[in-house]
C-alpha cells in the first residue's frame, strides 16, 4: 500500500468516526426527570444518586434517586401504586401518586418513538 | 482495480455518513398538559405552534370543564349523579339533572346491546368490593350473603325518560365509572379541537384518543403488555388517526390480593363477582365513551362471546387478552397492529 493509499484510508476513518460520534451524540437520553406536585413542577438530575420529599395533597411523597433511575419509595397513598411501578430511567417514562396529586416523567422523546403508551 | 479501493472506501465511509447524519422531518412543537382527574393522570399533548399566553389560557379552561364533569358523574362528589343516587336510595324512580340523559341512555344501550355485561347499576357491588373509592380499599373479598344483598336490577331494564328514570326496587347505586372516563377524553378533545388546535393527543391513564396528527406522521401509540404493568415495555404498537380513541380495561388496573387471589375492579354484572375470563380488553373506535364501555363489556364476556357481543356493539377492531395470556383479535384490528412481541401474538 502507497502513503497516498494509507492517508486516503485514514481519512475515511477519521469521517467514519466523525459521523458516528455525531449520530449517537443526537441520541435522547433520560438524564433528567420532571416532578410535577400541587406545588408546581422541579426537575431533577439522575446522574446524582439522592433523595426527594415532595409534599402532595394527602402529605409527602419520598422519591429516590438511585444509579440513574427514579422513582416513589414512600407516599401517604392507599394502593402504593406509584411505589409498586418501581425506578424509571427510560426518556418519556411517566408514573404518579394519583391520590397525592404528584407525577414524575422522565424528559425526552421515548426511546422507542411512542408519543403514548397505551394500557 | 486495486489503486482505485482507496477512493471507494472513502466514497463509501462518505455515504454511510451522510445517510447516518440525513436530515429527518422535525417533529412539531409539542405542548403538553398533566391534570389530575377522575382518579387518574390525564396526560394532553398538543401538536403545532401555541404562544406561552395561549397555553395558559387553554390550560385555564381546561381545569375547569374537568372538573365540572368530574363532578357531574362523581359518585362521591355532590354532582348530578351523586344526587340522583340520593334520591333512588329510598325511591324506585327519582328526576335527574340536564345534560346527563344523552350518556343515561347511550349506557342503556351498551347495556342491552352487551346482554348485560356493561351495566352502570351495579354501583352497590362496586361499592362494596372497595372499588368506589380509591381510599377506602378492602383487604378480603366480601362473603356471598353480602354480594347477594347489595344484588340491584340491571341498567338495561331502567324505564328512561327526558328526566326521570324508574328502576324496579329502591336503593340502587349507579356508577358510571366505565364509561366517564371515555366521555373525558371526547369532552377535552372536542374543547382543545374547538380552541383551534387539530392536532392533539389526550391519554386518560393509558386510554386515549387522537385528533388530527403529530407534525407529518400519525400518532403512533404503544400498547403495554398487561402482565408488565411496571415496565413501559410495548407488545403492539399502532398508528391512530384522527379521532380514534384506543381503551382497554384490565385486572391490573385496580385490585387486591387475598390469599394468593388476585380481585380486581371489573365486577360481572351477572354474578357480582370480578370477571374471570380475561386478563385485557382493547377497543378501538372513533366513540370514546362507546370504546371505554364496550371494552369493559368485552373483558366481562371473554375471547370465546366476544366475538358476538362485538358485533352486537357495532365493534369492529377489539383484542381479548386470555388469562393465559393468549390474544384473540378481531381481523379489523390485526390488520392496523403491528406485534412487536411474537410471544405475545396469536
Amino acid at each position: 500500500m502507497r502513503l497516498g493509499d494509507g492517508l486516503l484510508l485514514a481519512a475515511a476513518l477519521s469521517l467514519e468516526l466523525f459521523f458516528i460520534h455525531r449520530y449517537w451524540a443526537g441520541a435522547t437520553t433520560g438524564d433528567i426527570a420532571v416532578i410535577q406536585s400541587p406545588a408546581g413542577s422541579q426537575e431533577v438530575r439522575l446522574d446524582r444518586d439522592q433523595t426527594l420529599t415532595v409534599m402532595g395533597a394527602l402529605g409527602p411523597s419520598i422519591l429516590e434517586v438511585r444509579d440513574g433511575a427514579i422513582g416513589f419509595v414512600q407516599s401517604p397513598c392507599s394502593r402504593k401504586i406509584c411505589i409498586r411501578s418501581g425506578f424509571h430511567s427510560h426518556a418519556g417514562a411517566t408514573t404518579a401518586c394519583v391520590p397525592n396529586r404528584i407525577s414524575l416523567s422522565v424528559a425526552g422523546m421515548r426511546e422507542d418513538g411512542f408519543d403514548a403508551i397505551h394500557h | 482495480m486495486k489503486k482505485s479501493l482507496p477512493i471507494v472506501v472513502l466514497f463509501a465511509a462518505l455515504a454511510a455518513g451522510l445517510w447516518l447524519n440525513r436530515e429527518t422531518p422535525t417533529p412539531a412543537p409539542l405542548h403538553s398538559y398533566r391534570l389530575f382527574a377522575l382518579g387518574t393522570l390525564i396526560d394532553i399533548q398538543i401538536a403545532g405552534p401555541m404562544s406561552d399566553t395561549r397555553y395558559s389560557a387553554l390550560e385555564g379552561e381546561l381545569i375547569p370543564l374537568l372538573n365540572a364533569f368530574e363532578t357531574r358523574w362523581s359518585v362521591l362528589r355532590d354532582g348530578a349523579l351523586a344526587q340522583l343516587n340520593r334520591q333512588l336510595e329510598t325511591a324506585a324512580s327519582a328526576t335527574f339533572a340536564d345534560g346527563l340523559y344523552t350518556d343515561l341512555r347511550l349506557a342503556q344501550q351498551i347495556c342491552r346491546n352487551s346482554g348485560g355485561r356493561y351495566d352502570p347499576a351495579i354501583g352497590r357491588w362496586i361499592a362494596l368490593w372497595g372499588f368506589e373509592d380509591e381510599e377506602k380499599p378492602r383487604e378480603q373479598p366480601p362473603t356471598e350473603t353480602e354480594i347477594v344483598a347489595a344484588r340491584a336490577p340491571s341498567w338495561c331494564e331502567a324505564e328512561l325518560s327526558d328526566q326521570i328514570v324508574t328502576l324496579g326496587t329502591v336503593g340502587v347505586r349507579l356508577n358510571f365509572g366505565g364509561m366517564a372516563k371515555g366521555r373525558a377524553v371526547d369532552l377535552l378533545l372536542t374543547h382543545i379541537r374547538n380552541a383551534g388546535f387539530p392536532d392533539a393527543l389526550v391519554n386518560a391513564g393509558g386510554d386515549l384518543q387522537v385528533s388530527g396528527q403529530r407534525g407529518e406522521r400519525a400518532w403512533r401509540i404503544g400498547i403495554r403488555d398487561p402482565r408488565a404493568p411496571g415496565e413501559q415495555k410495548a407488545i403492539a404498537a399502532i398508528s391512530l388517526h384522527d379521532g380514534e380513541a384506543l381503551f382497554s380495561s384490565g385486572d391490573y388496573e385496580r385490585f387486591f390480593t387475598y390469599d394468593g387471589q388476585r380481585y380486581h375492579h371489573l365486577i360481572d354484572p351477572h354474578t357480582g363477582q370480578p370477571a374471570r375470563r380475561a386478563i385485557s380488553a382493547t377497543v378501538l373506535h372513533t366513540d370514546a365513551a362507546l370504546a371505554d364501555a364496550a371494552a369493559t363489556a368485552l373483558f366481562v364476556a371473554g375471547p370465546e362471546d366476544a366475538p358476538r357481543v362485538a358485533a352486537d356493539l357495532g365493534i369492529e377492531m377489539w383484542m381479548v387478552i386470555a388469562p393465559d395470556g393468549t390474544p384473540t383479535t378481531s381481523p379489523a384490528l390485526e390488520q392496523r397492529l403491528e406485534w412487536l412481541d411474537t410471544d405475545a401474538a396469536g
